[in-house]
């Protein structure tokens, strides 16, 4: 018995080479991330406005804020913990001596696997910066970035793409909107609660796409988990379509009341 | 420094014809005090600094107190005939030290003892000469008699001895020697004796060298003193390797290397703190290089030592660093050594929780690299803590925590503040959590503290002071 077919062969190994091309080329559009180069955030809320879903392993995250307290620096390390799961270190690059450690021990941060680098000036800063995110034995580099040229943000997203690590950039809100190399902006914003804390988790934008989705978030402080809630009254989203919204293909443009 | 002696500083000011302790503001002179915190831990940080340079005269150069130190002891046996003389030297030690903008009194005596009463309280000083004293310089024969006439303060000896003789009408050292020993032992205990002993030479006393000459050191002098850059970087690249060969032969890593710069003018040291052990050239030389690229050197150069003031052996076995999956120690040790070559040893650290009351005492900061890295002082500094929840403790503290205008109900939680321009109702408050300080440690801290939630959904940790009822942002969650 013999095979015909008008399609060429492609042997599995080609496949492979060719899945493997297109995730390096960062193909999050036909949603090909291999699931070892994406890390979850820890919350299934967050993961579902993100593309992949979870943040692309060797990319750069931008993180903004409303006003101080809103909560950013809590939602960013929560969503940086998982990405320690497989190994190496937390690097936070702590210019201002203003990172607290007991609080990142609390939401479960080893503080054996933490190192504080401390710089005086934006040079230092910025080296810093570019050697953690370099350097294959690190997970994940967080901390407070201001100004930052373009030359400096393409090493950055090179050094990370280069060793796999993760990079949360805590920026201020005058950056939103500015030309950049990072994969993903994301805005946390303060809600009012009760008990437990509250926030909104906004992607502002995601790299090859220009979506608008966002998410409301409650703080379990039993489970240190971020998890969804749904306000009262008028729907912000309609992400009672979670699951739907999340297929690549049917993600759309939604406009935030 | 004790405002009686302050006072007496200021009455010899470099303008000898000013009113005491005026400033003039109409001459072309000016006599200007400035007054500043006495810091111990910043004098004797200088006095550590001057005990290096010091090397310059003898090889053995210590601090006379481990911890209260007030002066520097040179071992200078058989060191004169190279400075035409132990006068000359002394000379050229006060000269040397005057070029620095410090008037030193330099005794030489045959006893560490004997010199330290003769540089404390044997040179006559007016310092309206305007330059330093002459140097003293007693031989072994006049030890006893130079000695006599000193006041016993300067026999070191601990303030109630001092006291209890003064009382017993005993001022002097003289007075002091003829007195029975047995009877000086009964009743005062050995300090004095000893200390007697140990400045007329009868009992033995080291100097603690400051720095330990190092096992491991490799060196490249000059014939030539030179600028360029280049040369100095292929010198360093020589001592890095030569270095590391003389490690490898004894299985040894340093920890801490000091590479040592002389130049035509004065000499420039930079340390490097390691991770790990480590007796690769490479990366010696890659750190190295790092610090020689941003220290100016003040002349050209003429010797370069590199110095390995702290080694360690070197495991075979390659132990983690990290006990988890992933991440590959000798790249982190790598990241680590290169941060803090770069930044600084006390810019790269780890973070270890501490039982201290106040918040900005709850944790410590341990240098990552150099001998302070070790396991033990990392797990030292660790304490036992009642654990905190998520949430309870802000991922921003400030330091220092920012006054604030906030209005309260009498003692109650704050209703309304001031932050960053913004004017915050507060809608929510858990609270207070009073902190205070043990009276044990000295001045006493009490403060109630608040996390507030705003009208926004931002959330803040405030204080109260209780002394002054002040209000205080320590915090930002």
């Amino acid at each position: 018995m013999t095979l015909h077919s008008n399609r060429p062969f492609i042997s599995t190994k080609t496949a492979e080479i060719v899945q493997n091309l297109r995730q390096q080329v960062g193909g999050a559009d036909a949603g090909m991330i291999h699931k070892s180069t994406v890390v979850s955030s820890g919350s299934e809320a967050i993961d579902r406005i993100l593309p992949h879903p979870g943040f692309r392993r060797g990319s750069l995250v931008e993180w903004f804020e409303e006003q101080p307290g809103s909560g950013r620096e809590t939602v960013s390390l929560l969503s940086a913990r998982p990405a320690l799961n497989n190994g190496g270190v937390i690097v936070v690059i702590d210019s201002s001596s203003m990172f607290y450690p007991p609080a990142a021990a609390a939401f479960g941060i080893d503080l054996e696997r933490l190192i504080i680098v401390r710089t005086q000036d934006s040079s230092e800063r910025h080296w810093a910066w570019d050697q953690a995110l370099r350097c294959p034995g690190v997970a994940m580099v967080w901390g407070w970035l201001g100004q930052l040229d373009s030359r400096w943000f393409r090493r950055f997203q090179l050094s990370a793409e280069s060793s796999g690590a993760l990079g949360f950039l805590l920026r201020p809100a005058r950056m939103r909107g500015r030309p950049t190399w990072s994969d993903l902006q994301l805005q946390v914003n303060a809600r009012p609660g009760r008990s437990s804390r509250r926030f909104q988790v906004e992607l502002v934008r995601c790299r090859g796409q220009g979506s608008a989705l966002v998410v409301d978030l409650e703080l379990n402080e039993l489970t240190d988990e971020l998890q969804e809630f749904k306000s009262r009254g008028h729907e912000t989203n309609s992400l009672h379509l979670a699951t739907q919204l999340a297929h690549p293909k049917t993600r759309r443009r939604s406009t935030r009341a | 420094m004790p405002f009686a002696e302050a006072t007496a500083i200021s009455q010899h000011g470099p303008d000898n014809h000013s009113p005491r302790g005026a400033r003039r503001s109409n001459k072309t002179s000016s006599c200007e005090i400035i007054f500043s915190e006495h810091t111990p831990a910043t004098d004797h940080h200088a006095l550590q600094q001057l005990a290096e340079w010091c090397e310059q005269f003898s090889p053995v150069v210590g601090l006379d107190a481990p911890d209260s130190a007030s002066g520097l002891l040179l071992d200078i046996t058989g060191i004169g005939s190279l400075f035409q003389g132990e006068e000359q030297l002394a000379q050229l030690v006060v000269d040397r030290f005057s070029d620095r903008g410090y008037w030193a009194h330099v005794a030489v005596a045959g006893t560490i003892g004997a010199a330290w009463a003769m540089a404390h309280y044997g040179i006559r000083f007016d310092s309206r000469r305007g330059k330093p004293a002459e140097p003293r310089v007693i031989s072994n024969t006049e030890t006893s008699i130079a000695l006599a006439s000193l006041p016993i303060e300067s026999l070191r000896l601990s303030a109630s001895s001092i006291e209890l003789l003064h009382r017993l009408g005993i001022d002097q050292i003289e007075q002091l020697e003829t007195l029975p020993r047995e009877g000086l032992v009964a009743r005062l205990g050995d300090e004095i004796t000893l200390r007697l002993d140990q400045a007329t030479g009868q009992a033995t006393e080291i100097i603690n060298a400051h720095h330990i000459h190092p096992e491991f050191q490799s060196e490249w002098v000059l014939e030539h003193p030179t600028s360029d850059q280049e040369v100095i970087l292929q010198i360093a690249e020589h001592v890095c390797h030569h270095l590391a060969n003389l490690l490898q032969a004894e299985d040894q890593g340093a920890v801490q290397v000091r590479c040592w710069m002389e130049t035509t003018s004065q000499p420039t040291k930079v340390e490097i703190g390691l991770f790990r052990p480590t007796s690769e050239a490479a990366h010696l030389l890659q750190l190295l290089r790092m610090q020689l690229e941003r220290c100016h050197l003040p002349g050209p150069l003429s010797r370069m030592c590199l110095q390995a003031i702290h080694t360690a052996r070197i495991t075979r076995k390659q132990q983690r660093l990290w006990d988890q999956p992933g991440g590959d120690p000798r790249q982190l040790a790598d990241l680590v050594d290169r941060l803090s070559s770069r930044l600084g040893p006390t810019s790269v650290l780890a973070a270890r929780m501490r039982a201290g009351t106040l918040p900005e005492d709850a944790y410590a900061l341990i240098p990552l690299t150099g001998p302070q890295n070790s396991k033990a002082r990392l797990n030292s500094a660790a304490g036992k803590r009642k654990p905190l929840g998520p949430g309870q403790r802000p991922l921003q503290l400030l330091h220092p925590p920012q006054p604030l205008q906030a209005l309260s109900v009498s003692h109650g939680p704050p209703i309304q503040f001031s932050h960053a321009g913004r004017n915050h109702r507060v809608v929510q408050h858990w609270g207070p959590e009073r902190i205070e300080t043990a009276w044990w440690h000295g001045h006493c801290i009490r403060r109630d503290y608040y996390r507030v939630e705003c009208q926004t959904g931002c959330r803040f940790w405030l204080f109260r002071r209780l002394d002054n009822q002040h209000w205080f942002l320590h915090g930002r969650f």
